[in-house]
């Protein structure tokens, strides 16, 4: 898992149903249901579409006797009735695909009403039946437990009597609680030097990048200009390139010039890492501002520089707050350029200096475990918190969701 | 136009000037300018010396016990920086070029050819007398002809056997061999960590087998390799050796008086003095009459390039390397440390330390280990082989030709 | 707080091909992207160019100094020359390490995604904080997690619970097959989440009306998923798939961290391959390195190419 999987929401990446590519998937859809659905069925025309099960006052809803229960094995011979017919019903099934929010909401409070007058008859995959979701329960407990398994470990670990090392014992709960590894931990001034050097990376690599994404990625949207696809395609293709691929020249440029061991030379490594997904993404952002926002701003007598910091800025919050936490991530948790590229251990960052205390022989679990938990605290709160705009889209290489 | 050009600006300067400032040297100019700020320290230091030891942490602090002697004799300190052996030589050759790194480099003499080829340490040749140092360790830190540091100890591997155990240590494999039947139920006649290639390259040379020939040529021959592998796979059949040793568990068998004979160098006399029993040790067992001859590794002092207080430092080795330093070492920090002078070896210490003469003796058959750059290419195929031949029941002869291919082509690619 | 777009999706089209007029024939745009594009000059483009330069040239630590020399295509007919060479295991692994991985990730994250996709479970988002654990935390802390607390010989949880349920215990990381293994497991683990959040994201666009009339249709829910979920997910899938090939190609962190690429190289990938030709066992064969780096690019570059062209990013610029 790199730093990329850290990927922003797309702006253009929408759930509305007046969006082009949704009414194509619908058709496919449509024309998939028709292909592959077991036999052609009548449709009454003279009733509204409702959702199967659904008995409107004194409306027998059409092949009620028909429809299924569960595990009906496919192949099994279906009983007669009628039914839904799928082919040239164009008109009477708008309802199913009426766009646009309103509509559906209009459809489904009509076609929905109480909750006890809606019964699931059939086996679909997303309302199933009971037993089904049963299973699915047990399902989702094992597998969640497997998941944060490593994750609990650890915490139990770093609560664990550190007494020197572990016996190898297998047991769920802290052998002997304690806080001791913690307080090591927040006592030792190597973990605070590291924690401050893990603020100056990831701070100046956020202040940084925003600075220069910002106007950059403005620039590719607003404006034209020599070069600029040149250098857009340049942002696209080197997304997929890590910052391992150029670490070597880049070492030997740093020995050279004198950056090994600087504050300055990791950050402004990371910022150039982060640059071409910062500024693609803020610039497929900005395309989704009308340009009349500015041109607006320019009626009410704003220069257009005026027009980009004071009123577009302000509206692109949301894509801003997500290259610094981009940026933040990259210098907070990168590993291998400042592995390669910070020797002394005043300047190392938390990441780093973890990876050292695994080193040793003897290493004290329980102090390690501390350490990982406070490094990772922050980081993993802010993704659960955030989760739904960093997944959504994919917006490396500009993928329209 | 103002907010664009303001902070074009400001970002240009802010970039460019680091980078200005960094541009003050390439490798060559901070070397030049180290000798000239070293001709001007002379024997002082405007800032404590800084030494990077490839040591053990007891060194470490005895290293700065001598720092302290030496700052109240001629005023400069020292610092000593401690990491992980196996980042040493990267962040060193990363750090002289760059104008960092330390004044003094304390370092296996596998690395002076790679140290001393490339310009990262002083060239000591003329400018100063080697005559009180063993000649094997004197060769240790040359190559090619030019002296690059000093030599500090030196280390060999010997025979570890148990007394009560063990009348008289083992002579010969083939004593080994005899040897396993007659001992109490449960215990080893040999445990050593077999597949490590320093541990069982004695043996190597002693089936006529050479590594590298004087002018750092690789000279391995498949027969000699095959010889090698198939007399310790025999060694481990017929003397009942236990499989898939490590280091640790071999040195808990013979702790433990399951082992009689062990294999390794001096690191262990201190662990092995605290429990009181009865080990003596003596030369490796030969093969075949012909006797086994491991590796002298020698540490040897280094002087960066790039240090501006050159002559402090080699004050400072001087110092440490006096025949009172060296004798406290042995007495306090380490019964088995070995100095690379002459000189201490006269001291009752170490004259009346079993364990001292008995690695000299077994240091009169070593063969000083290779310093030519590209030596390390040698431990992962050796490793390979042994542990192939000797955990995997391979054939000797074709993991023979496998480890000498790897190890000739590895070696071209670094030409 | 959700991206403001949605209401202006239909202005879109406009405003992505909306030039400010007032900029043209300015030299603002330069002013605007100069500093974004300097320090992408030092850091990115001037290394690549140096990258190939240094390839035909013999650098390593001994001559770092002193300077190296010009050697053509010798570093080239090392890398590539004989089909035994290490290259090209490493390569091979490389690719089987991608397939796998991306295989697992998108399997078992779509897989999970339908689960969660169903209507009635009350536990959901406890579920989902759960699962989402692996991708949440740091890549640093999570692999030598489990490199210590887990795959460790002697006090790892996995050979503590193997040796309570009285089998022998393995080792996980001293031994090439189950380092391997060691590592894939580790990396399915913390890739799953990702494809599990996308795929649910592509799930909730599918209207349940489909699967509605589909059951009123008779479809089974394998029927039910051949006809509606897959084939509507796909869109979203295929560019995740390649994204995750591309992540996973270049995912060194979890082998770097877990192995090391030991033991002896025996669970390299390219990239960690790489990294060891240059910085690690004293080998600082920094020109050879740049050979295989300069290799690594193009395929990568290819990779990266089908992505732009699948996802039709550019489209739109051309």
């Amino acid at each position: 898992m790199t730093e990329r999987q850290r990927s922003v929401a797309n702006p253009e990446h929408t759930r509305d149903r007046d969006d082009d590519a949704t009414l194509r998937r619908d058709g496919e859809a449509r024309r998939e249901l028709r292909e592959n659905s077991p036999t052609e069925r009548e449709f009454d025309a003279t009733l509204p579409y409702q959702a199967p099960g659904y008995e409107p006052e004194g409306h027998p809803a059409p092949g009620k006797a028909a429809l299924y229960d569960d595990n009906t094995a496919p192949g099994q011979p279906q009983p007669a009735k009628a039914t839904l017919m799928t082919q040239g019903t164009q008109p009477a099934m708008v309802p199913l695909q009426a766009t646009g929010a309103q509509a559906e909401l209009e459809r489904s409070g009509a076609a929905r009403p109480a909750q006890a007058n809606y019964r699931i008859r059939g086996g679909s995959v997303i309302r199933p039946s009971e037993t089904n979701l049963l299973l699915t329960n047990l399902l989702l407990v094992a597998v969640s437990i497997l998941f944060a398994f490593p994750v609990y470990w650890v915490i139990k670990t770093s609560l664990q009597g550190s007494g020197g090392l572990l016996s190898t014992e297998f047991s769920l709960l802290p052998q002997d609680f304690t806080l001791s590894n913690y307080s090591r931990v927040f006592g030792d001034r190597g973990f605070w030097r590291s924690l401050l050097n893990s603020f100056i990376f990831a701070g100046g690599t956020t202040l940084l990048s925003l600075v220069l994404a910002i106007s950059a990625a403005y620039a590719y949207s607003r404006m034209r200009f020599r070069g600029r696809t040149p250098t857009l395609w340049a942002m696209v293709l080197l997304q997929g390139v890590p910052a391992t691929a150029t670490i070597i020249p880049l070492y030997i440029l740093f020995v050279n010039l004198g950056l090994i061991d600087t504050y300055w030379g990791l950050i402004i490594a990371y910022t150039a890492s982060t640059l071409p997904f910062s500024i693609w993404m803020m610039k497929s952002f900005f395309d989704t501002i009308p340009k009349d926002i500015e041109e607006a701003a320019q009626v009410d007598g704003a220069s257009l520089n005026e027009a980009f910091l004071r009123v577009v800025l302000p509206l692109s919050l949301p894509a801003l707050a997500i290259t610094a936490l981009f940026a933040f991530f990259t210098g907070w948790t990168e590993f291998l350029l400042a592995v390669t590229f910070i020797n002394s251990e005043q300047l190392l960052p938390l990441g780093v200096r973890l990876y050292s205390v695994v080193g040793e022989n003897t290493t004290e679990w329980g102090f390690f475990a501390a350490m990982a938990v406070v490094f990772a605290l922050p980081v993993m709160i802010i993704f659960i918190a955030f989760q739904r705009y960093l997944v959504g889209g994919l917006t490396v290489g500009g993928v329209k969701g | 136009m103002k907010y664009s050009k303001a902070m074009v600006a400001t970002s240009v300067l802010a970039l460019l000037l680091p980078l200005l400032s960094a541009c003050a040297g390439s490798p060559a100019a901070f070397i030049a300018n180290a000798e000239a700020a070293s001709a001007q320290n002379g024997s002082t230091c405007p800032r404590p010396l800084v030494i990077w030891p490839a040591t053990g942490d007891n060194e470490d602090a005895y290293l700065l016990d001598l720092g302290r002697q030496f700052q109240q004799q001629s005023g400069v300190g020292l610092e000593l920086l401690d990491m992980p052996f196996d980042d040493i030589l990267r962040k060193y050759v990363t750090a002289v070029p760059s104008g960092k790194g330390p004044d003094i480099l304390l370092g296996p003499s596998d690395w002076t050819g790679l140290l001393g080829e490339g310009g990262y340490v002083v060239d000591l040749t003329g400018k100063y007398d080697t005559g009180r140092f063993l000649e094997n360790t004197v060769e240790a830190a040359t190559y090619q002809g030019q002296l690059w540091g000093v030599p500090k100890s030196f280390e060999v591997v010997a025979q570890y056997y148990n007394a009560d155990l063990l009348e008289q240590p083992a002579e010969s494999f083939d004593t080994l061999k005899q040897l396993s039947p007659g001992l109490a139920g449960g215990n080893y006649a040999l445990a050593y960590d077999i597949t490590n290639f320093y541990f069982s390259a004695p043996f190597l040379y002693a089936v006529g087998g050479e590594l590298f020939d004087e002018n750092g040529e690789f000279v391995l021959t498949e027969e000699a390799a095959t010889a090698w592998l198939t007399e310790l796979r025999d060694l481990q059949n017929e003397a009942a050796l236990p499989r898939e040793v490590t280091s640790e568990s071999a040195n808990a068998l013979f702790r433990g008086d399951n082992s009689a004979t062990f294999f390794s160098g001096p690191w262990e006399v201190e662990g092995f003095r605290e429990l009181g029993f009865n080990w003596k040790v003596a030369n490796l067992p030969a093969v075949n009459g012909q006797p086994a001859r491991p590796f002298l590794g020698t540490k040897v002092m280094f002087i960066s390039s790039t240090s501006p207080c050159q002559q402090a430092a080699l004050d400072f080795i001087e110092f440490s390397t006096q025949p009172e330093q060296e004798v406290a070492w042995v007495r306090d920090v380490n019964a088995a440390y070995l100095p690379a002078a002459r000189a201490p070896y006269e001291d009752p210490v170490l004259a009346e330390s079993e364990a001292v003469q008995s690695f000299l003796q077994q240091a009169e058959t070593s063969v000083p280990f290779p310093n030519a750059p590209g030596v390390g290419q040698i431990w992962t195929p050796g490793l390979d082989a042994l542990t192939a031949v000797l955990n995997q029941g391979a054939d000797p002869a074709t993991a023979a030709r496998q480890m000498v291919e790897t190890i000739r082509e590895n070696l071209e690619v670094r030409e | 707080m959700a991206i403001q777009s949605q209401s202006r999706r239909g202005a879109a089209p406009a405003a992505s091909k909306a030039v400010l007029e007032g900029f043209k024939g300015t030299a603002a745009p330069y002013y605007y992207v100069a500093p974004a594009l300097l320090v992408m000059a030092i850091i990115t483009f001037f290394p690549i160019i140096y990258m190939v330069y240094l390839s035909f040239r013999n650098l390593t630590a001994l001559n770092l100094i002193s300077g190296s020399e010009f050697v053509g295509l010798r570093n080239y007919a090392n890398v590539l020359g004989s089909l035994d060479s290490t290259f090209y295991t490493v390569t091979l692994r490389t690719f089987v390490w991608t397939i796998i991985n991306v295989f697992f990730h998108i399997t078992l994250g779509v897989f999970l995604a339908i689960q969660l996709n169903k209507r009635g479970l009350r536990l959901a988002p406890i579920y989902r904080t759960l699962l989402i654990l692996p991708w949440a935390v740091p890549t640093v802390v999570s692999a030598l997690m489990w490199r210590t607390t887990l795959y460790d010989y002697n006090f790892g949880a996995f050979n503590q619970f193997l040796s309570a349920a009285g089998l022998p215990a393995v080792s996980w990381l001293q031994n090439a097959t189950n380092a391997f293994i060691a590592v894939l497991l580790f990396n399915v683990w913390a890739g799953i989440p990702f494809n599990m959040l996308v795929a649910s994201g592509a799930l909730k666009s599918i209207p349940d009306e489909l699967y509605e009339a589909a059951v009123v249709d008779g479809a089974t829910p394998l029927q039910q998923h051949r006809s509606i979920t897959l084939p509507l997910i796909r869109p979203t899938m295929i560019p995740a798939t390649i994204l995750g090939i591309i992540w996973t190609f270049n995912n060194l962190l979890a082998v770097y961290l877990i192995t090391q690429g030991g033991p002896s190289g025996k669970t390299d990938i390219l990239l960690t391959y790489l990294y060891r030709t240059a910085f690690l066992d004293n080998n600082f064969l920094y020109s050879v390195a740049s050979a295989i780096t300069v290799i690594v690019f193009f395929i990568l570059l290819a990779f990266v190419l089908l992505n732009v062209k699948i996802s039709g990013a550019m489209k739109e610029e051309a």
